[in-house]
């Protein structure tokens, strides 16, 4: 379980985080939605450890981030930024092989090399490995260095707005991937998404951000209703439900 | 689909046959080296221990073609680290001030401690390097952003400061010509007794192979870095110690050579990629053959009297170095 206890951070003149409190629950998918700049990304890099929080703590399973060594936190919390421009000329396989880092030390042995390659086989990948990753798509680099950080094999998987870049079917497979995760591993995956519907439909907890607050968090189906869409997003919704699934529409409203 | 060994992953077979083939180059044009000359050296007599050919061999051309064998592959290894280390693959030694660094602690070294052996050269050489580059390495990151052609401009501007400053002291204290003759590029002067310095870049080397793994992943950044539980300042600071013996060691042993450093790193990257630890062996190689051949050219071309290597080095290096602006200007 990941703890947030009274967290503040703020840029210069600028809060972006105001006190925050958040209890995260282990082995489910977790959603976290907003507008832009409610600080959504700033929250997962502090719970990475890649920002400092001007207030407050955040306890990883009981355990104070910042008393974690290197090696265990990287064992322990594996996190994607959303914007990865590498300007290395490496193959695909070589790329994923680093997120076996904090396993391997850089040995990679056979058990290394067998995740790496069920991996590549699961995000669907086998037929571009061998190429340079400024050779390939957006979306296929997209898929690249999830899988990095899947072989990297954590607890805690944070993804800052994995979609980008993705068509339709590749969306679809990264969310079903994450559930793969989620339900089969027990990890815990925490994601930044920018299409609610994803969110909807896929996750076990939505947590709803806006101006550097928790404004919402409760599960999707609690979560996904008109009144608490409009005051977030500040726009109409209209939100479409059967037994199984949840479509917001706010596309022409 | 051919299914490739879960062990190598990496085609293997290719890369030791293009690695031997590299090898074998570089040992072809190390024999050349070896053989050519102002003196002309029948090669049976060379193992007779008292003939002139002896003499020759041992006291001049090996230890010449070993010091060109060795500075190329080091210059060589700190540029790729250092573009590792600052992101950016315009920066080397020669654009990012290293080598006048290095200059400005030798001088120090000959003001303050005229008497003091090569060893205390070296280490003035190697803290003035490893400061003064590590100052430019992370100022340069807080003033430009992004990874642009801007800094190697910044860092070739910084290196004519700390040179002017040389010259300056160097005026001052009237040391300045014993300076010059000493920092041209020049390999007629590695003769035995006074090239062994270079020897030390063998273990560096092994140290640079140790860490590559880590200078690559500190290549793709802080936040991966820290990600994959790779302590960045570390490796940081390890790579520059590095590069900063590496290259002092050079200068010491032979003078500035330039832009070595820079264009060898980006031909092997453009060929062979970007991952230092598989492809370490091919910059040293590559490094290395490019300089002995710079050196032959320069021997041969105003036959006998010779050109020092690092002009020969910089006009063509300077040349690539232009495409390679031009391409990526494009």
């Amino acid at each position: 379980m990941i703890e947030i206890n009274a967290l503040n951070k703020t840029y210069g003149q600028r809060t972006i985080l105001k006190d925050i409190n958040l209890k995260i629950p282990k082995g489910k998918l977790i959603s976290l939605i907003g507008p832009n700049g409610a600080g959504k990304s700033t929250l997962l890099a502090i719970i990475a450890r890649l920002e400092k929080a001007n207030r407050g703590t955040v306890t990883i399973d009981g355990k104070e981030i910042m008393r974690y060594t290197l090696t265990d936190f990287s064992t322990k919390l594996g996190f994607l930024k959303q914007h990865n421009n590498f300007e290395l000329k490496l193959r695909v396989t070589e790329l994923i092989a680093f997120g076996r880092f904090p396993h391997s030390h850089g040995r990679l042995q056979d058990t290394d090399f067998e995740i790496i390659d069920q991996t590549i086989e699961q995000m669907n990948l086998s037929s571009i490995r061998n190429a340079f990753i400024d050779e390939i798509s957006g979306g296929e680099r997209q898929r690249v260095f999830l899988a990095m950080v899947m072989v990297q094999d954590t607890d805690y998987i944070l993804l800052d707005e994995p979609l980008n870049n993705l068509d339709m079917r590749h969306a679809v497979e990264i969310m079903q991937v994450a559930r793969r995760l989620v339900n089969e591993y027990n990890k815990t995956v925490i994601m930044v998404v920018h299409d609610i519907n994803f969110a909807a439909n896929y996750a076990d907890v939505i947590i709803g951000m806006k101006g550097g607050e928790i404004s919402f968090m409760d599960t999707a189906h609690i979560m996904m209703r008109e009144d608490i869409l409009q005051t977030l997003f500040d726009i109409e919704f209209k939100v479409m439900r059967d037994d199984t699934h949840i479509i917001c529409n706010y596309y022409n409203l | 689909m051919i299914q490739i060994s879960k062990k190598c992953p990496f085609y293997p077979y290719k890369r030791v046959l293009a690695l031997s083939l590299l090898v074998f180059c570089l040992l072809v044009a190390s024999s050349i080296s070896l053989t050519i000359g102002v003196e002309s050296i029948a090669l049976e007599k060379i193992f007779y221990s008292d003939s002139k050919e002896n003499e020759l061999f041992f006291i001049s051309r090996i230890p010449r073609t070993v010091t060109l064998v060795l500075t190329g592959a080091g210059l060589s290894i700190s540029g790729v680290i250092l573009q590792r280390l600052t992101q950016n693959k315009f920066i080397s030694p020669t654009t990012s001030g290293t080598l006048d660094a290095a200059k400005l602690g030798i001088l120090c070294g000959l003001l303050f401690l005229p008497e003091a052996a090569l060893p205390t050269k070296l280490i003035c050489a190697v803290l003035f390097c490893f400061v003064l580059s590590g100052i430019f390495t992370f100022s340069i990151s807080h003033i430009v952003k992004r990874n642009t052609i801007l800094i190697p401009v910044f860092g070739v501007m910084f290196g004519y400061t700390l040179n002017a400053l040389t010259n300056l002291i160097g005026v001052q204290f009237n040391i300045i010509q014993n300076m010059e003759g000493w920092m041209v590029g020049n390999f007629s002067k590695s003769l035995k007794g006074q090239y062994e310095i270079i020897y030390i870049l063998i273990p560096l080397f092994t140290c640079c192979y140790l860490y590559a793994y880590k200078f690559t992943i500190v290549g793709l950044g802080r936040d991966f870095t820290k990600n994959v539980g790779v302590n960045y300042r570390l490796i940081v600071n390890i790579g520059l110690m590095l590069t900063a013996v590496m290259v002092s060691t050079t200068i010491l042993a032979v003078g500035s050579i330039p832009f070595i450093d820079l264009v060898i790193p980006n031909v092997v990257s453009m060929i062979h990629g970007d991952n230092i630890r598989r492809n370490l062996p091919f910059t040293a190689c590559y490094g290395a053959i490019t300089l002995v051949v710079c050196d032959l050219i320069g021997r041969l071309i105003i036959f006998p009297y010779e050109i020092p290597s690092s002009m020969i080095v910089g006009s063509l290096g300077a040349f690539v170095f232009l495409i390679m602006l031009i391409k990526k200007g494009r």
